[in-house]
């Protein structure tokens, strides 16, 4: 009665700590965070290479590119104005770029003027440097003679070097000012773009419902006039993933709470039993995302996802202690399951809590979120079932006997020499499998995006001449001087890769920016150019010579104009390039260059091998890191889950001495049946596959325990095959997610609980009771 | 009353007779397909406050290409197309724009070419015209366009059955004349 009453008080402090765990989590203000990057460990070594890909990276994430296509200039025109002016007129929008005034325009093709005899275009300069002075000279006539006009000032720069850096810079733009609108050149019909800058986080689904929920109202009316919209950017792939996830959970969500209310209502003639296996789940859940919260500030969506599913295996208990339930009053049921409830719950949270060893902040999210979710729902298993469960009056149930006759008419593995055999060869080739078995690593793992959103992402950014936000050269030195100076030693070897057709095209700070050790020289360079042709160059024009003494005057007070990064930065049209500068301060800067182009491995190759032979380059490839990432995520979680299980073996060889293979073998046969299969089926194993399998072994270990505990009683029997069941429709229908994370998870736990449960039948102590028929 | 409906009657005939518009450009000068003569140039560089004179022939396929070729004092060869501007000397190729990449040169190719080829609709999209039209015409042609106006302050065109002289005047005060002569369809 004391111990009643005891049980009674526990039960209602454990409601309280749960408040109050909830209660703080709450006012500390719930925050979930969605990208995947933030699940990656940063790179403790190369804090510079970290902070260049996160700007990177935070700025393409950011951005939008929206293109307007139309059979006529006019129309295609007119979208972009009206859908630029009602975008920017968005709280969610931090900005719209869609035009240039024809102001801002002379602005910035004047702004270099001044600079005219230190920045020279790359064929200028080439011919400088080779000394063919005619063919400046050439030009510079046809210029002159030319009925077209628009020839620079005989005295400020006769050989109209201005003009020649300026054309060069349309020539190589992909987008072109026209009428004050950004047109793109490549396009076949008239195209304009506008590249929008969010406000906030485009992984936030209010933000996502907004931005484009305007934008496919307004592209409706645009399509019905003849405009078509293209459009790329992170946004675009975070709605998709955020809809296909949305929208699976709905349909397989759905599907597997109907089949498990279905069947339990089955079992149970009666709803209690399904509304009571919620309570530890759900309380589990709330106290494991609450104090996760509290621990790590925000929850990551993945975490929750993994999380729920791992916690999930708590049904377990609460399935155990209902089943047995049945044959036992409410105050005898703990009393012959708790043992295997703690052991069942010591070797989950062993598997889960090996995770946190990983120096991964994803993994260690995720082990206190499935280790404190499991206590807290076998805690609640524990405290409040009795409570819960008084006043039912036990119930033989019709399926019991059902499972009992199949169980007994099954193969015994132990009576069975050739099966025993058969399954020591099915093993082995598993294991053979395995070994020869490739791993996929690759980022394309993450992707949730359907092809044809990738391909309109491709087009567009083949159209813009788009480059990498993932794959880049990043330069660092002391200074920005020094950093375009190493540039200059890499882009020489950077344009023999594109004319050996390796790389598509790059851009780089010094395109823009000269070092000033290059402007000096180009300065010498045109003075030898005066030197050798002014002289004869005025005389065929018949000019006085004291417009050439004018001439040569000029170039001598400009001699010393050199355009430094501070004064580069200020100007107008240095904008769009101002983000190939990731950092700088006074003891450091760094640029990176950028490229375009699939990079095929020797590519790769050939960039890595040009980073190592100059100090301070490094080639950035964040599509290797992330595959690099997974890969080192898999064997860490791989190894950690080995040791975890060696430990609880030698626990529950303690308790079981010479019983202990009925416990682990069945799980430890189907990991490496369902790996095998794994392997076979999706040509590779990933971190996903084995996340899963830490799910089935979870699963497995509580079934080999709770009927070693009960002696294999059916009712214990009846618990551990629903509890298979549940799983298998909660976790195991994500097979057929489109979604690669969570179709991986699913093919694993539907493989591996079918073979468990099997294994475990096969392997298991016969039942001891009698049972009613 | 009656006075007020009689200047207006007068305002009317004098604008009609003096005004001229693109359509009827089309009318009276020909458009021919093929068109070569011989041009003088003289060009006003108003910071010298000189002009280079040169001269040469051309030549052009009405909607395929000009071929500009200056004689003296330089050698050299233009061609425009509506889609580039190619020049080259003794051969050798020294420039070469696509009209594509660079909207002011696609802007100035298409109207040089529209001046030669009398493609009157396509100047309209470029400037508002003025004009006077008895024997032969003037017209005027100031830029409405912002890319063109960034180029010439107006343009000045003279002709009859065929265009007899052209005058650009540019922004900064230069201006090139270029006059055309021996004109054979």
């Amino acid at each position: 009665m004391i111990q009643a009453r005891r049980l009674k008080l526990a039960a209602w402090a454990w409601l309280l700590v749960v408040g109050v765990v909830l209660a703080l989590a709450i006012k500390s203000g719930p925050i979930f965070d969605s990208s995947i990057m933030s699940l990656l460990p940063k790179s403790e070594h190369r804090p510079l290479v970290q902070e260049a890909i996160e700007q990177v990276s935070a700025s393409f994430s950011k951005r939008l590119i929206i293109l307007a296509s139309a059979d006529n200039e006019k129309k295609a025109q007119e979208a972009i104005r009206s859908l630029a002016q009602s975008l920017a007129a968005l709280p969610e929008v931090s900005q719209v770029y869609w035009k240039v005034s024809a102001n801002d325009m002379g602005e910035i093709q004047q702004a270099l003027y001044p600079y005219r005899f230190s920045i020279l275009d790359e064929a200028s300069r080439e011919h400088l440097l080779k000394g063919h002075f005619e063919n400046i000279q050439a030009k510079a006539l046809s210029s002159l003679y030319s009925p077209l006009g628009g020839q620079s000032s005989l005295i400020g720069d006769p050989f109209g070097l201005f003009g020649a850096l300026n054309l060069n810079r349309q020539r190589t733009s992909h987008i072109q000012v026209s009428n004050a609108f950004l047109q793109v050149t490549d396009a076949e019909l008239p195209t304009y773009m506008m590249a929008v800058t969010l406000a906030g986080d485009p992984f936030r689904p209010a933000l996502q419902q907004k931005v484009l929920g305007h934008i496919t109202e307004r592209s409706r009316g645009l399509n019905e006039s003849g405009v078509t919209l293209h459009m790329s950017g992170m946004l675009l792939h975070a709605e998709v993933g955020a809809k296909q996830a949305s929208h699976e959970i709905m349909t397989i969500g759905l599907g597997s709470f109907l089949g498990i209310a279905v069947v339990m209502l089955w079992v149970f003639r009666q709803l209690k039993p399904l509304l009571l296996m919620t309570v530890p789940v759900l309380l589990g859940t709330v106290v494991a995302t609450s104090l996760t919260m509290l621990v790590f500030g925000q929850v990551h969506l993945i975490t929750l996802a993994f999380g729920v599913g791992l916690v999930g295996v708590s049904i377990d208990y609460a399935l155990h202690f209902i089943c047995v339930r049945q044959g036992l009053p409410a105050d005898k049921v703990l009393g012959r399951i708790l043992p295997g409830l703690l052991l069942g719950l010591f070797s989950s949270v062993m598997a889960y809590a090996a995770q946190s060893y990983a120096p991964f902040p994803g993994l260690q999210q995720m082990a206190v979120f499935s280790v404190v979710g499991l206590t807290a729902s076998c805690i609640t298993v524990i405290l409040w079932f009795p409570l819960l469960t008084s006043k039912n009056s036990p119930k033989a149930l019709e399926v019991i006997g059902k499972l009992e006759v199949m169980r007994h008419n099954f193969f015994r593995l132990s009576a069975s020499p050739l099966l025993i055999i058969l399954l020591i060869i099915v093993c082995g080739l598993s294991i053979k499998t395995i070994v020869e078995g490739a791993s996929i690593d690759d980022v394309r793992l993450l992707q949730t995006s359907p092809k044809s959103m990738l391909d309109q992402d491709r087009d567009v950014q083949r159209l813009l001449g788009g480059t990498s936000s993932a794959q880049f050269l990043l330069i660092q030195g002391a200074t920005i001087e020094q950093c375009l100076q190493k540039e200059e030693r890499l882009t020489p070897l950077l344009n023999e890769f594109i004319n050996e057709g390796l790389l598509g095209g790059y851009q780089a700070l010094s395109g823009q920016l000269p070092s000033l050790n290059r402007q000096r020289e180009n300065v010498g360079l045109v003075k030898q150019l005066y030197t050798g042709q002014i002289a004869g160059f005025f005389n065929m024009l018949k000019i006085p010579e004291e417009k050439m003494v004018e001439a040569n005057e000029v170039l001598t007070a400009s001699e010393a104009t050199l355009l430094t990064s501070d004064a580069w930065l200020k100007l107008k049209g240095s904008r769009v390039w101002s983000d190939l500068i990731v950092g700088k301060d006074n003891h450091s800067a760094a640029t990176i260059i950028r490229l375009s182009g699939n990079l095929s491995e020797a590519t790769k190759l050939s960039l890595l091998k040009l980073s190592d032979n100059e100090v301070g380059v490094d080639f950035v490839d964040q599509v290797q890191n992330i595959s690099n990432v997974l890969a080192s995520y898999r064997q860490g979680v791989t190894h950690l889950l080995l040791f975890a299980y060696l430990g609880i073996f030698l626990v529950l060889a303690l308790r079981y001495k010479g019983q202990v293979w009925r416990v682990v073998l069945p799980s430890l046969l189907a990991s490496v049946i369902t790996l095998a299969s794994l392997v076979w089926l999706e040509q590779g194993l990933n971190l996903f596959h084995i996340m899963a399998l830490i799910l089935v072994l979870g699963i497995g270990l509580d079934m080999g325990v709770f009927l070693i505990e009960t002696s294999g009683s059916a009712h214990t029997w009846l618990a551990v095959s629903l509890s298979t069941y549940t799983s298998l429709l909660a976790f195991g229908l994500l097979a057929f997610s489109d979604t690669p994370v969570l179709h991986h998870y699913g093919m694993t736990v539907l493989i591996g609980l079918v073979c468990v449960w099997f294994l475990t039948l096969g392997m298991c102590k016969q039942s001891a009771e009698k049972i009613d028929l | 009353m009656l006075r007020g409906i009689f200047l207006t009657m007068i305002l009317w005939s004098t604008l009609s007779v003096a005004d001229i518009s693109f359509e009827q450009l089309n009318n009276i000068a020909a458009t021919p397909e093929n068109l070569t003569g011989q041009f003088r140039q003289q060009k006003y560089l108003s910071e010298l406050d000189a002009t280079l004179d040169s001269s040469g022939v051309f030549s052009y396929q009405r909607n395929e290409s000009i071929r500009w070729e200056t004689l003296a004092p330089i050698q050299n060869v233009l061609i425009l197309s509506p889609k580039s501007i190619i020049g080259s000397q003794d051969e050798h190729e020294v420039l070469r724009l696509d009209a594509k990449s660079n909207p002011v040169i696609g802007v100035l190719s298409d109207v040089f070419f529209s001046v030669l080829t009398a493609k009157w609709e396509n100047l309209a999209a470029y400037f508002s015209l003025s004009g006077t039209y008895e024997e032969a015409w003037t017209v005027e042609l100031t830029p409405k366009d912002k890319t063109v106006m960034q180029l010439m302050e107006k343009v000045i065109l003279k002709g009859d059955g065929l265009i007899r002289e052209l005058i650009v005047y540019e922004n900064n005060g230069d201006s090139t004349t270029i006059y055309f002569e021996k004109l054979t369809k």
